[in-house]
């Protein structure tokens, strides 16, 4: 015996799903034919019993694959276990599963960058650890992102050209984040700023706000 | 006195622990020649017939063979890396140097040879599917073992890519980032992917997430790419292995006869 396909005739053959359905078949079809070497010396000895009378006729019938009372503890046996290695298997994969810690030992997604008077007039701050780039054009300010939206590279601000660019597969970006060139379909997030109590400028990079939107010292 | 070598061989060889390791001698016999064959492990994972088209080295290239060969090469240079390196944001950049500037003796070609032959892996992987494939050594009663092939295939390249962040350094770093970002944009699983929105996936649950242990690529992504690399995966081929060899002992080899 080689496998499911021969018991199957070549023309049943076809793409992989024709092939896990044969599969499915044949376990089926050994399960019947098992089934039917049981019920076949089953009866026989079932019958040679019923001759010398330890048994009765009516107990002689083995039923079918769903009335015979075997068959459904099997079945009751295997779906019992199926689904509660499924319920396991799903606690272990799924979002709420083993590989999705629940505590994270991240930096805060909301941090203080320092005064106003920190940011040069018409400049370009890279702050390379938070991945984000502070801008200022007199006195309104802007938090772009650094992550390049094609693939998540960090993108870098070219003082010369006066545009960011993406080193891995050359998105290029205007200062106000608006893509131009390269494969990022989309500009540069913004993100939300504000100002503390004490004066000094917060970026929330958890609130990603319109191109538009400047923060007014 | 010249000693009896005759002698001392039998006085060697005629004992119950050589006896029970070896099972045979050389004498050309049929029967000799046939235990030879079964009774070794590595001329044992052929079919007990092998077809005279198949033996021909310019129809298999030995690819297969190949492959496990550098598995295992892999597996070994792995080990003695593995005593060096330490999967930890601060150590594992600086271990991989001292690997690298001879720190450890035999340093620098352990790591450049598991390097170098992790990428022979792929590419060997790659020429044995070809072959199967132009040999149509794919189709029936071998359906099963292709598809056994193709998730060793698919754990080959995971391989290479977690060892990939290991050195911690900016090409792993980055390659890493974008593969995950990949991963990110896979519909629906990923956060950035289409119908995410639909199915609740935001940064902080979805496949990508799984990946790195966290939002973005801190300790616990090192650490994750570490015990893939060197416990999960290698374990995962290493049991698909075996079935692969079992089926090519079952199925037999393709060609003509």
């Amino acid at each position: 015996m080689r496998g499911p396909q021969s018991t199957r005739p070549p023309s049943e053959e076809g793409g992989p799903f024709v092939w896990y359905a044969n599969c499915l078949l044949f376990v089926l079809d050994r399960h019947q034919a098992s089934r039917k070497y049981d019920v076949l010396y089953g009866e026989r000895d079932d019958m040679e019993r019923a001759e010398s009378g330890a048994i009765k006729e009516e107990e002689v019938s083995a039923g079918g694959i769903w009335t015979s009372r075997r068959s459904f503890f099997t079945l009751a046996g295997w779906a019992l276990f199926l689904s509660t290695m499924g319920a396991y298997l799903w606690k272990l994969l799924s979002t709420t599963g083993f590989f999705f810690p629940r505590v994270l030992y991240e930096p805060s997604k909301k941090f203080l960058v320092g005064y106003p008077t920190d940011f040069p007039d018409h400049t370009v701050i890279t702050l390379k650890a938070r991945r984000v780039f502070v801008v200022r054009e007199g006195n309104t300010f802007q938090a772009i992102s650094m992550i390049c939206q094609h693939l998540g590279c960090a993108v870098h601000w070219s003082e010369e050209k006066g545009i960011f660019e993406c080193p891995c597969h050359g998105s290029k970006y205007y200062k106000d984040g608006v893509n131009f060139a390269g494969p990022a379909p989309r500009p540069l997030f913004h993100f939300q700023m504000n100002v503390s109590d004490d004066g000094k400028l917060i970026v929330d990079t958890s609130q990603v706000v319109e191109l538009e939107t400047k923060l007014l010292i | 006195m010249i000693p009896d070598l005759k002698k001392i061989t039998d006085r060697i060889t005629q004992n119950e622990i050589w006896r029970s390791i070896f099972r045979h001698g050389y004498e050309d016999t049929a029967r000799n020649r046939v235990l030879q064959i079964i009774s070794n492990i590595w001329l044992h994972i052929h079919p007990s017939t092998v077809k005279k088209d198949s033996v021909r080295l310019s129809y298999t290239f030995c690819l297969g063979g190949l492959t496990f060969f550098i598995f295992l090469f892999e597996t070994l240079t792995g080990i003695l890396l593995m005593f060096y390196y330490t999967p930890d944001v601060n150590r594992a950049y600086a271990d991989m140097l001292d690997l690298s500037n001879n720190a450890v003796p035999f340093g620098k070609l352990l790591r450049n040879t598991h390097r170098w032959a992790g990428h022979a892996m792929v590419i060997t992987v790659c020429f044995h599917m070809l072959r199967v494939f132009l040999t149509g050594s794919y189709k029936v009663p071998r359906q099963f073992n292709w598809v056994v092939g193709v998730v060793l295939l698919v754990l080959t390249l995971l391989l290479s890519f977690t060892g990939y962040l290991l050195p911690w350094d900016q090409l792993g770093y980055w390659a890493i980032t974008v593969g995950t970002n990949m991963a990110g944009a896979t519909p629906i699983l990923g956060y950035q992917g289409p119908f995410a929105d639909l199915f609740g996936f935001t940064i902080d649950n979805d496949i990508r997430f799984g990946l790195l242990g966290g939002t973005s690529i801190q300790a616990p992504a090192l650490l994750r790419a570490y015990v893939w690399h060197c416990i999960a995966l290698p374990s995962l081929a290493g049991a698909l292995m075996m079935l692969h060899f079992w089926r090519i002992r079952k199925d037999g080899f393709s060609g003509r006869l």
